[in-house]
């Protein structure tokens, strides 16, 4: 039996997914591309039971982190940060522990099969190639070789026809691997999967209808191998191109709300374009939606923030003028607005024929009649030449090397104390031939060592690295029993990971200065950023890091935009001489004093080494804010006796009376760094707001919307009022209109 | 003249009325007339206690009843334009910026309706990555070949 289907990864529990046949074989992947939560990853799980226990091996590559099939036995706590298998009987259970798991809530598919595996025979002793014939649409290979229970290996070739970008999945989207599990080992093999491969470099390739098995175990010859052949678990994922339209029109028989006989407010998802044209009647015209064929989705709702549910079809003739027809029917466009391209005739062709061609794209979009309107809207249109618009911006990495005549060495602790043993003691370093050796350095003899200080992770994570067993001071080759690992360049970053922000209140209340973000950066300090350019991304932190020096970059990224960086620096210097330890205090000193003097004014400063976490507790108490923000004018006036003394300038005054609830410092001196955070936080801290229950219904929210005031209903408030043609009263009555319209009218 | 009476259940800021208790009723006016705050003087009826609307068809406008003086077998009506609903065709036909509105607001300007208490929310999320100090590197720097 097989089967083959979905599930989604859950948040701290088991999932079981129900099988019916304790598998053989299982197959997990999940593929994403430009995914808003984990970005391109590749994430493959391989169950194999076909031996005598049962293994899985879990493997992950993504921009930022990269981890091949590793064996683990089911249900081995804690094997694997996004997920485990945890239990394997007639079906197979899919644990999560850790909270932070990015795929929580990710679907992963999944094909399963008990079946009893196709054979094929090993045609020679060693690098052995055998054709076995497959089906074009057999992409994923899995081949068991038994050579005895507890020497069993196995094999498989994965292919997820995913298009994943290059150079980072070169090799990942289709690979094979194989194992043998006695020796708890993986082979890496045939990365490209070209054909042709020979010696250790292949075991299967995979072709459209038949694959090539070969063997680098010597005693393969004559053995009956077992294969399964499955299919493709993840369909190439086409990106979501489709566009967001809406449009709003309300119809009534009279210039009011409450005379209303139609109310459209429609959202379209659509995977093609869609148009408006203007279609002439007697009274004047409507205007006709085209490219309904490429609809995908249609929300309907009778108001403009009202619940929007699912429909079939949609209206397609639209009112933006009035209408009065000869029959006395009259029809108001209470309200007309959407971001739909409209179509008008010209002297060449009708506006029907316009819009075919736009929607066949021999017309541009800045020939629709309300381009101006729908571009500003939709910020495709900016004044004035700002440069080509891209998703993500480019950093830099460095390139700098350092080879013979500077030489940069990642010592462990007890190599480091090697070397100064091996550097002070005559047996093994003879002062002469150091003497000799370093002569160009003058009277300073360990003037050659041009600098020691520790960093606060492995060298490996932020260089290429290099070995060897010998240092060399000036010309002095000082021999090493060990191999020493070398810093060959300085050109990786490291990744803390990637966060997405939603939003809280999905208002104005998400944004400064009611909400504040900061980011503790360990090694540069607690620093506050802008809200706007993080909230709704995937938010990424990367370290770039000065092996010389141990100054650090952080970048932090909104999606793939460098937003911000800031600077500090990680290395503890370890003065050599003297003169080291001199300058080395002086410089600790006065990073101190800087950051003391960066720190004065601030509220709930941050003492001492401690860092951030401090500086916020201390900031509760002094960063708050009067609750109580005065009175100005009444909205409604004396008419209106029901709204008690809102605010006018609490805005305002809120935003001279709040303090920083978290201190932001510069970067530390010294190891205190070390003392400081370890993960790189970030810090949201909201004010408590008390909104009336009654507001929408007794005094509105705020609009800033303008149309005719018919088109509103409820209350309203005019900041600007404008009394139609037509208007037969005295002035004096104009102004009380006036004065009503502005402290604000029920509809 | 005859003026149309009623009695209006809506606050003065609406700009529609609930009119109920139409009578029509003969009265003259108190010259010199204000068309916007016109003084009436009618016979007097008890009824005339419960309207508190007025329709004058000759002014083309309606009013508040704002006051009653009763005087013997006469009542004195102090009226004043309801300027909302006699021009409501046109002031509904005016173009207006909304500065607050119920039907058609944006959550995302700022509300200074909404009062601020004392103090702060936190949330601390951390990325996955540590940095590990009992782990790092000592970084030997030398000038050899």
């Amino acid at each position: 039996m097989t089967k083959q289907g979905s599930f989604i990864v859950p948040e701290n529990g088991t999932v079981n997914v129900s099988l019916g046949f304790v598998p053989k074989f299982v197959f997990i992947e999940f593929v994403a591309k430009n995914d808003p939560d984990v970005g391109n990853v590749i994430m493959r799980y391989i169950i194999d039971n076909t031996g005598t226990v049962p293994y899985y091996f879990p493997q992950i590559r993504s921009e930022s982190e990269s981890r091949d099939f590793t064996r683990h036995d089911i249900n081995e706590a804690g094997s694997w940060r996004y997920g485990n298998i945890s239990a394997l009987g007639n079906y197979f259970a899919f644990e999560t522990t850790d909270p932070t798991n990015d795929f929580v809530g990710k679907t992963f598919n999944y094909y399963a099969t008990n079946e009893t595996a196709k054979t094929f025979t090993s045609a020679s002793h060693q690098y052995a190639v055998v054709n076995v014939p497959k089906t074009a649409k057999d992409f994923n290979i899995f081949v068991n070789l038994p050579f005895a229970p507890d020497n069993m290996t196995t094999a498989w070739y994965v292919d997820c026809g995913e298009d994943m970008p290059s150079p980072t999945f070169d090799g990942e989207v289709r690979m094979s691997r194989w194992s043998i599990p006695s020796e708890n080992r993986l082979y890496y093999i045939d990365p490209d999967s070209s054909p042709g491969d020979t010696g250790e470099s292949g075991i299967i390739n995979s072709f459209d209808d038949y694959f090539i098995f070969r063997s680098n175990a010597e005693n393969t010859f004559g053995v009956t191998c077992y294969y399964y052949l499955l299919p493709r678990l993840t369909d190439h994922i086409i990106e979501d191109t489709s566009k967001d339209y809406w449009l709003y029109n309300v119809i009534s028989s009279s210039p009011n709300m409450q005379d209303a006989t139609h109310k459209y407010f429609y959202k379209y998802k659509a995977s093609g374009k869609l148009c408006l044209y203007e279609k002439k009647n007697e009274r004047g015209y409507d205007l006709v939606l085209k490219g309904t064929d490429s609809i995908d989705q249609i929300l309907y709702s009778t108001s403009y923030s009202g619940d929007y549910s699912e429909v079939a079809t949609t209206e397609t003739h639209f009112l933006e003028k009035t209408q009065a027809w000869a029959d006395g029917s009259k029809y108001y466009p209470i309200t007309f607005d959407t971001n739909i391209l409209i179509f008008r005739a010209d002297g060449s062709h009708t506006a029907e024929e316009r819009a075919d061609m736009y929607i066949d794209g021999d017309l541009d979009a800045e020939d629709a009649d309300n381009y101006d309107k729908v571009a500003q809207r939709e910020n495709l249109k900016l004044d004035g030449e700002i440069g080509e618009k891209v998703n993500r911006t480019n950093v830099g990495i460095s390139d700098l090397s350092f080879t013979v005549g500077t030489q940069v060495f990642a010592l462990s602790n007890l190599q480091k104390g090697a070397f100064f043993h091996k550097l002070f003691d005559n047996n093994t370093t003879p002062i002469e031939d150091l003497l000799e050796g370093t002569q160009l350095f003058g009277s300073n003899e360990i003037g050659c060592i041009q600098g020691l200080h520790y960093i606060p992770f492995n060298a490996s994570e932020v260089c290429t690295m290099g070995s060897q067993n010998y240092i060399k001071l000036g010309s002095y080759k000082m021999d090493f029993d060990e191999s020493l690992d070398t810093c060959l360049k300085n050109n990786k970053v490291i990744n803390c990971g990637t966060h997405r922000f939603m939003r809280t209140y999905n208002d104005y209340r998400d944004f400064e200065p009611y909400c504040k973000l900061y980011v503790a950066l360990p090694f540069i300090g607690v620093k506050e950023l802008q809200i706007s350019k993080y909230l709704n991304s995937a938010v990424k932190v990367e370290y770039a890091c000065d092996i010389t020096t141990g100054a650090v970059l952080a970048r932090l990224y909104s999606n793939y935009a460098v937003m911000d960086t800031f600077d500090g620096n990680c290395a503890t210097h370890l003065p050599v001489s003297a003169v080291d330890h001199a300058q080395q205090t002086n410089a600790v000193i006065t990073g101190l004093l800087n950051t003391a003097g960066a720190t004065i004014g601030s509220v709930g400063s941050v003492a001492g080494a401690a860092g951030g976490a401090m500086g916020v507790a201390q900031a509760v108490g002094a960063g708050s804010i009067s609750g109580a923000i005065g009175g100005g004018a009444s909205i409604g006036g004396n008419l209106l006796t029901s709204v008690a003394n809102p605010v006018i300038n609490g805005y305002q005054q809120m935003q001279a009376s709040m303090i920083a609830p978290v201190s932001t410092r510069g970067s530390y001196a010294g190891n205190l760094g070390n003392f400081s955070y370890m993960n790189v936080t970030f810090i949201f801290a909201w004010l408590n707001t008390v909104v009336p229950a009654n507001e929408i219904s007794l005094v509105g929210k705020p609009s800033n919307k303008g149309d005719a005031v018919g088109s509103f209903s409820g209350f309203l408030k005019c900041s600007a009022f404008n009394l139609a043609d037509g208007y037969a009263g005295t002035q004096d009555e104009a102004g009380e209109i006036y004065a009503l319209v502005t402290n604000g009218i029920y509809i | 003249m005859n003026i149309e009476v009623y009695k209006n259940s809506t606050p003065k800021n609406r700009v529609y009325r609930k009119l109920t208790g139409h009578l029509t009723v003969a009265g003259h006016l108190i010259e010199p007339c204000d068309v916007l705050n016109p003084i009436i003087k009618v016979a007097y009826n008890a009824y005339h206690v419960n309207i508190n609307y007025a329709y004058i068809a000759a002014f083309g406008r309606y009013y508040f009843i704002e006051r009653y003086v009763i005087n013997g077998d006469t009542v004195t009506l102090y009226l004043h334009v309801d300027v909302l609903y006699t021009y409501r065709d046109q002031i509904l036909h005016s173009q207006c910026i909304a500065e607050r509105s119920s039907s058609h607001y944006n959550v995302n300007l700022t509300d200074n309706m909404v009062q601020v208490e004392d103090g702060y929310r936190y949330n601390f999320s951390e990325l996955p990555y540590t940095f590990d100090p009992a782990n790092g590197s000592y970084i030997l720097m030398v000038t050899g070949g």
